[in-house]
Parts: C-alpha cells; sequence; structure tokens
C-alpha cells in the first residue's frame, strides 16, 4: 500500500527525472558541430576518391602512351607487340585533333571501380604529335591489342598504331591474300576470315572488300583505293592505311590521315635540305628531285581530307621512281 | 546570461576553431605531400619516355638513315635542324647530336661547314635539365656515293614538369 507521503516523493522523482532530457546548449552545440564535421568528412572522402580515379587514370594514359613506343621503333613491315593488360576493366579514348603544325593524338583513360559509379569521366588526356592511332573512339576491355606498320608516301612518313580490345572481333569477308597473310603472320586476335557474310560472328565489325550487301559495316574496294563507311561517307587509302578502315572510325581516320599529310610535307622539305646539302658536296646528285619535292610538300601541306591521297597519288609515285632511279645517292 | 555559460561558450568557440586549424592542417600537410608524389611521379614517367625516345628518334622518319635500323641520317638532321616547325614535336627540352669518332673540327655542323664539324643542336631551349645520351650510328655518303657510318652521340633533355 503507498502512503501519501511516498507518493508525494514518487511525483518528485518524477520531475527530476525530466529534467534529465533537457538539451544544454554543449549538448546542442556538440551535436550540430558534429554533424557538421562528419558531413564534410564524407564530402571530402568522395571528392579524394573521385581525385585519385582521375590521376590514376591520368597515369595509365600516360604508361600507355610509353608501353606503344616499342610498336614505332625497328625497321620491319608490320610488328605486334604482346598484349597490354590492364588491373581493372579500362576505357581507353582515341582522340585527334589537327591542333598545331602535326596536329596532335590525344589518349585518355577511364578505369572501371566498384566504389560508386562504375564508370567516371576520362582523366587527363596525354597529347603526342608523332602517334597516330587507328581504332575505335572508345576502346573497351581489360586488354587491348597492339600491331603497327609504316605508312610510306612514298617516303616513310609515320608508323600506324592498329589497338582493339580483346572484347572487340572483326570479320574480314573476302580480304586481300596479302592481308590474310600478314594477319596470320603475326597471329593478331579476334580477327577472322570467310567467304560469306553470314559466317561472321553477330557482334563482330563486318569489313567486305570484294561486295558492297547492307550487312557490311566498312567496304573496301581496291579498284579506286576507297572505303565506304556505313554512315554513307566514303574515304580514300594507300598502302598500310588499309588497315586504318579494318580497326578504325570515319571521323579518326580523316583526322589522322590530314596529320600525315601535314607530316609527308615537313618531310618533303628535309628531304629538299638533305638534297641541296647532297647536290653541293656530290657534284649535283639528285638535284632533279628538289623541284618536285618543294611543289610535293606544298600540295601535301593543303589536304582537307583523305582525298588528298588521291590527288597525290601521280607526285608521289614519280617521286618514288625518281628516287628509285637515282645509282649513287637515293634520298630515302 | 550568467558568467559560467558566457566561459562555455568561448569555451566552446575555442574548441571549434583549433579543430578547423588541425583539419586544416592535415589538409595542407596532405596536398603538400600529395603533390610532391605526383610531380615526382610525372618525372619519371618523362624521364623513362626520354629513355624510349632515345631509341625511338632514331627510326623516326625525320632521322633515320633507309638502309639500317637505329642509324640516323647526318645529312638529315642538318635539314632537320633548320626546320622550326619540329620545335615541340618530340616534347623535348634540348635534343643534340654529337659526332663522336671519328673526330672532327668541334664546331656546330650547318649546311656550310659540313662534313667539318662535331654538333648538330636540334633543339635548343634557354633552360633544360643534365641530357641523357645514347650511343648511335651516324650514316652518310662518302665523296664516291658510297655509305659511310660512324659513331655518333644523340642527347636528349626532358621537357621540365611545371
Amino acid at each position: 500500500m503507498i502512503t501519501g507521503q511516498k507518493q508525494n516523493d514518487n511525483d518528485e522523482g518524477k520531475m527530476k527525472n525530466k529534467r534529465g532530457f533537457e538539451f544544454s546548449f554543449g549538448w546542442m552545440f556538440a551535436l550540430i558541430i558534429g554533424a557538421v564535421i562528419l558531413f564534410l568528412a564524407i564530402y571530402a572522402t568522395v571528392k579524394l576518391i573521385g581525385t585519385e580515379r582521375d590521376v590514376q587514370s591520368t597515369e595509365v594514359a600516360k604508361q600507355l602512351g610509353i608501353l606503344l613506343i616499342p610498336a614505332e621503333t625497328g625497321f620491319g613491315e608490320g610488328k605486334s607487340i604482346p598484349s597490354i593488360k590492364f588491373a581493372t576493366e579500362t576505357r581507353v579514348y582515341n582522340n585527334c585533333t589537327l591542333k598545331g603544325v602535326f596536329g596532335e593524338q590525344l589518349i585518355s583513360v577511364a578505369t572501371s571501380s566498384s566504389l560508386g559509379k562504375k564508370w567516371t569521366a576520362p582523366g587527363i588526356a596525354s597529347n603526342y604529335p608523332n602517334k597516330y592511332i587507328f581504332s575505335s573512339s572508345i576502346i573497351e576491355g581489360d586488354e587491348i591489342n597492339v600491331f603497327s606498320k609504316p605508312f610510306n608516301f612514298p617516303y616513310k612518313t609515320g608508323e600506324l598504331l592498329f589497338i582493339w580490345s580483346n572484347k572487340e572481333h572483326f570479320c574480314l569477308i573476302n580480304p586481300p591474300s596479302e592481308i590474310e597473310k600478314e594477319i596470320e603472320s603475326l597471329g593478331l586476335k579476334n580477327i577472322n576470315f570467310t567467304q560469306q557474310i553470314t559466317e561472321c560472328k553477330e557482334k563482330s565489325r563486318k569489313i567486305c572488300f570484294y561486295s558492297s550487301l547492307p550487312e557490311c559495316d566498312v567496304v573496301v574496294s581496291s579498284n579506286d583505293m576507297s572505303i565506304r563507311w556505313k554512315g554513307g561517307q566514303t574515304s580514300f587509302y594507300d598502302g598500310s592505311l588499309i588497315y586504318g578502315a579494318i580497326f578504325s572510325e570515319p571521323k579518326l581516320y580523316e583526322c589522322q590521315v590530314q596529320r600525315l599529310m601535314k607530316r609527308t610535307s615537313e618531310l618533303a622539305y628535309i628531304y629538299l635540305g638533305k638534297s641541296s646539302i647532297l647536290s653541293a658536296r656530290a657534284g649535283g646528285c639528285s638535284q632533279g628531285l628538289q623541284a618536285y619535292l618543294s611543289d610535293y610538300g606544298k600540295k601535301t601541306a593543303n589536304a582537307t581530307s583523305s582525298y588528298a591521297l588521291r590527288e597525290n597519288r601521280f607526285a608521289n609515285e614519280e617521286l618514288k621512281r625518281m628516287n628509285d632511279g637515282l645509282q649513287a645517292c637515293k634520298l630515302w | 546570461m550568467n558568467k559560467k555559460a558566457q566561459l562555455k561558450m568561448q569555451e566552446m568557440a575555442f574548441v571549434l576553431v583549433a579543430i578547423v586549424i588541425f583539419f586544416a592542417l592535415v589538409i595542407i600537410v596532405y596536398m603538400v605531400m600529395r603533390t610532391g608524389s605526383l610531380k615526382e611521379s610525372a618525372e619519371e614517367q618523362r624521364k623513362e619516355e626520354v629513355q624510349a625516345l632515345g631509341l625511338k628518334l632514331a627510326d623516326s622518319p625525320e632521322f633515320s638513315w633507309s638502309k639500317c635500323s637505329g642509324c640516323i641520317d647526318i645529312e638529315k638532321a642538318i635539314a632537320l635542324k633548320e626546320r622550326r616547325t619540329y620545335k615541340e614535336f618530340w616534347k623535348v627540352d634540348y635534343l643534340m647530336i654529337e659526332r663522336v669518332y671519328p673526330n672532327h673540327t668541334i664546331r656546330e655542323c650547318t649546311r656550310g661547314v659540313f662534313p667539318d664539324c662535331n654538333t648538330i643542336t636540334i633543339i635548343n631551349a634557354t633552360y633544360y635539365g643534365t641530357p641523357t645520351a645514347t650511343y648511335v650510328a651516324l650514316c652518310d655518303y662518302d665523296e664516291n656515293g658510297y655509305d659511310k657510318c660512324e659513331l655518333g652521340r644523340i642527347y636528349i633533355s626532358e621537357k621540365e614538369v611545371k
């Protein structure tokens, strides 16, 4: 039984307990500041992870540029280097600009992550005025294949790099025998040859050589040395640029060809200089080529599309013939 | 407001300022360390690139002697020296070819003095780091039109990472 005195004591206790729920200024202040600090810490961590991913992507792009150097050195008609393997699924962005005297090859990379968004924007692009990469604009995979071939017009102008990932497949329908032999001898991966387009893998890129079926992604015609892309655009090729039709896209292809023509022009002036030095020392040797080289330098500098390859084909063959005809002091 | 409460608020304000200063210091130290390591890694990559470039350069169309891999055409190099368009092409601050053996007169090569000279300086920025040297074969034609190669060295200094 509860007496009247005890009842009063209980009421007082309850009153005292109520004071325990009161929020003092110190508590409120600590909670608000704690929340702000926690928010800032999480925000800074997220930002930091993003920045670190950008840094990592930028470093990978730079390293990729260095790893491609062995493919550009040495003699020979075509060479492949061992596949380049990435630690995670990676996207390599291939971009090309006509900025400056020689234009630029831009390589940027985005790495995938299991934290947050799978793909973020690519890191800072590495730029190379002396590289020519033919590939799709985004190469995605954890392994990429590289193969290179020199481009001669008529002298060596540059080393062309062809890149594709382990996820990309190519189907070549009735390719010329020399292309088939070269690809087989280099052991290039994910490239198949067929007689019929129906035999191609469903998701493969279909390159037709002697037929222009609507299913073809690219039609290469060796008669007029032209390339017809799926979108309806037409480009032209010469020599090893035929591989550009297999691995590249129209916009990239056109940009790289224009860059190659700019370098062809500069090289014409270097050979002109060499010819003047040689002819002064060796009784006019190679002097006959000088007017042609000067003219060739001017013409190739004005290239605005791959049509320049066709326009300068005659001059190119003439220069080649004249240089081959030199007995003692060939320029190239 | 009583004095005790005011004192508590002042205490809190000081703690807050101290926390902000502490975090700011941590961020500054992190940024300094990270920037330093990034610069170091960029410089390392640049060095690696330049070392690989030494090998690549001899095979590039502007230098290559068509009859052997890794050989430099001296006359092309002299013609290249006259082209200003190549200043930014290899992204180096210094690029020089030296004719090591047999000995030649110590002076810069130009069209006028060649072959009686020993250096061909193609790129020479105002400021550049210590150049890396690689031995190469330097080739040209002799008076009778025969191929003639000699020992040379190519000096390259990478662009400084800013």
